[in-house]
């Protein structure tokens, strides 16, 4: 793992299409802006962590379920 | 014809048109790209999304809109570029549901990542709506309906 420290104004590239701006550091908050092609999913850490988490559960239970209770209501 | 292996259905024939691709797979399930749709009966909004490759894995969804009248959200360019979406009738949108117990009426829907599948071309893909306020668990029986059907 790479640690870089950079001010606001400054950037990182990653490859040759991908920057990422400091735009400002608030308290707690760093606001980045990025900048990459259409094809490459930017997402938020905890979202795409919390879709995994759902998706292992969502796939752990099915076997054996029974709906019968849900369909008579 | 395709002859399958599933843990829940057995051995089952489909038709190849009717197997559904995730060119990306689905988060967590990456390497899983084909899908076929089984229904839970004839009746019930419930289908299982059942692995091709993977006998044990299969997902319970159902259509949001059955349980969630007001759901809506935007796809974006890259998703509707991915799947070749030209219009919206070409759509089947389904949500991934989670029981968190036994208890059948603790089921939750995703609904924070839709499953979007266009029928023209039977691609299909886990779509993240990170703009939205969707979260990945809404009960699909609100607490007040469930005491309303006790009495």
């Amino acid at each position: 793992m790479l640690v870089l420290t950079r001010k606001p104004g400054q950037q990182i590239m990653i490859g040759d299409s991908i920057v990422i701006n400091l735009v400002e550091v608030q308290g707690d908050n760093v606001r980045l802006a990025i900048e990459a092609p259409r094809e490459v999913k930017i997402y938020r850490g905890e979202i795409y962590k919390a879709i995994m988490e759902e998706n292992k559960k969502a796939a752990a239970q099915i076997v054996d379920i029974d709906l019968t209770d849900l369909i008579n209501k | 014809m395709r002859t399958i292996n599933t843990a829940r259905f057995g051995e089952i024939e489909i038709e190849e048109e009717k197997i559904i691709m995730f060119p990306a797979g689905i988060p967590a399930f990456e390497e899983e790209k084909e899908f076929v749709i089984i229904p839970y009966d004839e009746e019930s909004p419930f289908v299982f999304l059942q692995s091709l490759q993977t006998a044990e894995l299969a997902f319970l969804m159902t259509s949001p809109f059955v349980f969630f009248p007001e759901y809506q959200f935007e796809i974006d360019d890259e998703s509707i570029e991915a799947l070749g979406i030209e219009k919206e009738e070409d759509l089947l949108i389904y949500a991934l549901l989670t029981l968190p117990g036994k208890d059948i009426k603790q089921m939750t829907a995703n609904l924070l990542a839709p499953i979007v599948i266009n029928q023209q071309n039977h691609r299909a893909k886990q779509i993240i709506l990170e703009k939205s306020e969707y979260k990945t668990k809404h009960l699909l029986f609100p607490v007040q309906d469930l005491a309303k059907g006790d009495e």
